[in-house]
């Protein structure tokens, strides 16, 4: 019967990947008795296609075959739409940047400048849509692992609650996502144009103040990998955090893990005498590295101070127990 | 008079909640979806085939069902088949619908000597 397979197939093509043979070959095999016990041994095209009318549309048929299999998990498809908003917003003003840099350095004209100006869009789509690619995998892998954590809907045991940190509540949303937002700016631009480094000292020297040591790019390359994941974890950091709401204890050790990650990157970067022309000072992007260091250490020592504070405020004030 | 769609929808959920419990009471037998529609259908139990359908593969994933397939008859047919634990589950759920039922029908008389006293 035709019309069966053709039904059977387009049920099929809405099945998930896995069961779809065998949940196609059980819905031939219902499909078929209820035509049978409807219709009898030789049912005509017109019963055969009532039989199917009243089988339901293959959308809702296979629907049925398909719950729970969400690619992002509900909680966190609003934080998906706004990351993937963030990008979108992070992308155009990278690539915006990019092209106001070169056309500031090359100045083109005429045909030369209106394709560089089509190109900022097109650009940004093309890697916005890439990073929605990442994205999408980060929250894929997310989705699934929040299955694993306590599932406060069902089968919960009051006990389970001491798996859920209470952690301090962010103060700003809007900090995070522009933070966030800042190091996808970031990435794209060391990424795509290194050398704005030396282009911003090139601004720096023109306003006339005296710079003590330049960067040598190649050798600056080498780190642009290693900031690339460290802002990466960034970002992946600052999603969690939206996500959840607040820093609980494993994202604060996250966080002071990261500080310190890149502290020491700063340090490494700071002592490299590779990386540095025409040393005659600090003035420069070394004092840029050595604030990234006191940055990151004076985020070491404060997570590592809210700790502290949240063991004291948290114990037990009779037993002392935490 | 409630809203009758409404209505229809809640008997719906009523129904759904007290389909697995019918299921696994009717698949002591290995019995294939089509006959076990029909048995519940005869049985009075309204039920749609593309709820039952499902539902009995998701009990096959709970444990609570097994099945196989028979290639003997005029075409292969996926037979189901309660399990151990199914059984056991079976019966735990029949002892929480004899409470529910219980406390319910307490309920209905209350509401139904408060009707007649209107």
């Amino acid at each position: 019967m035709k019309m069966v397979e053709q039904y059977l197939r387009a049920v099929g093509s809405k099945l998930p990947w896995k069961s779809r043979k065998d949940i196609t070959e059980e819905l031939r095999s219902l499909l078929m008795d209820q035509i049978e016990a409807t219709y009898g041994d030789e049912p005509t095209e017109d019963e055969v296609k009532s039989a199917i009318s009243e089988f339901g549309a293959p959308g809702k048929v296979a629907a049925r075959y398909n719950t729970d299999r969400q690619v992002v998990a509900p909680g966190l498809t609003d934080l998906y739409f706004m990351i993937m908003a963030i990008m979108a917003g992070a992308m155009l003003i990278a690539f915006t940047t990019v092209f106001i840099v070169e056309a500031l350095q090359e100045m083109p004209a005429g045909a030369e400048l209106a394709k560089r100006i089509l190109m900022v869009p097109l650009n940004a789509v093309g890697a916005w849509l890439s990073g929605v690619g990442g994205l999408t995998l980060v929250f894929i892998v997310l989705s699934r692992i929040g299955r694993r954590t306590v599932d406060l809907e069902e089968n919960w045991k009051v006990e389970d609650l001491k798996d859920v940190q209470v952690g301090n509540k962010i103060e700003s949303k809007i900090e995070l996502i522009i933070s966030i937002a800042l190091l996808f700016i970031f990435i794209v631009l060391l990424n795509l144009y290194p050398s704005i480094v030396t282009l911003a000292e090139n601004t720096f020297v023109r306003s006339g103040l005296h710079l003590g040591h330049r960067i040598v790019i190649e050798v600056f390359r080498r780190y642009i990998g290693v900031l690339t994941v460290f802002w990466a974890a960034g970002i992946v950091l600052r999603v969690l955090i939206l996500q959840k709401g607040e820093k609980g204890k494993s994202l604060l050790w996250a966080e002071i893990g990261l500080s310190v990650a890149e502290a020491l990157l700063a340090g490494i970067m700071l002592v490299d005498r590779n990386l540095y022309a025409d040393t005659g000072g600090w003035i420069g992007f070394k004092v840029i590295f050595f604030i990234l260091l006191v940055v990151n250490l004076a985020e070491v020592g404060g997570g590592l101070l809210r700790m502290v504070r949240d063991r004291v405020v948290n114990s037990d004030p009779v037993s002392g127990r935490r | 008079m409630g809203d009758k769609r409404l209505t229809n929808n809640l008997i719906q959920e009523l129904k759904r909640g007290t389909l697995t419990l019918s299921v696994l009471l009717m698949s002591g037998q290995p019995t294939y979806g089509y006959s076990l529609v029909t048995e519940l259908q005869d049985a009075g139990i309204d039920v749609e085939q593309n709820t039952l359908y499902p539902l009995l593969r998701r009990l096959e994933s709970q444990g609570l069902l097994q099945s196989s397939w028979d290639m003997g008859d005029s075409r292969p047919r996926k037979y189901y088949s309660v399990t151990d634990i199914g059984r056991k589950t079976a019966v735990l759920l029949g002892e929480e619908w004899r409470r529910i039922n219980k406390v319910m029908s307490e309920l209905m008389s209350g509401l139904m000597n408060g009707e007649e006293r209107k």
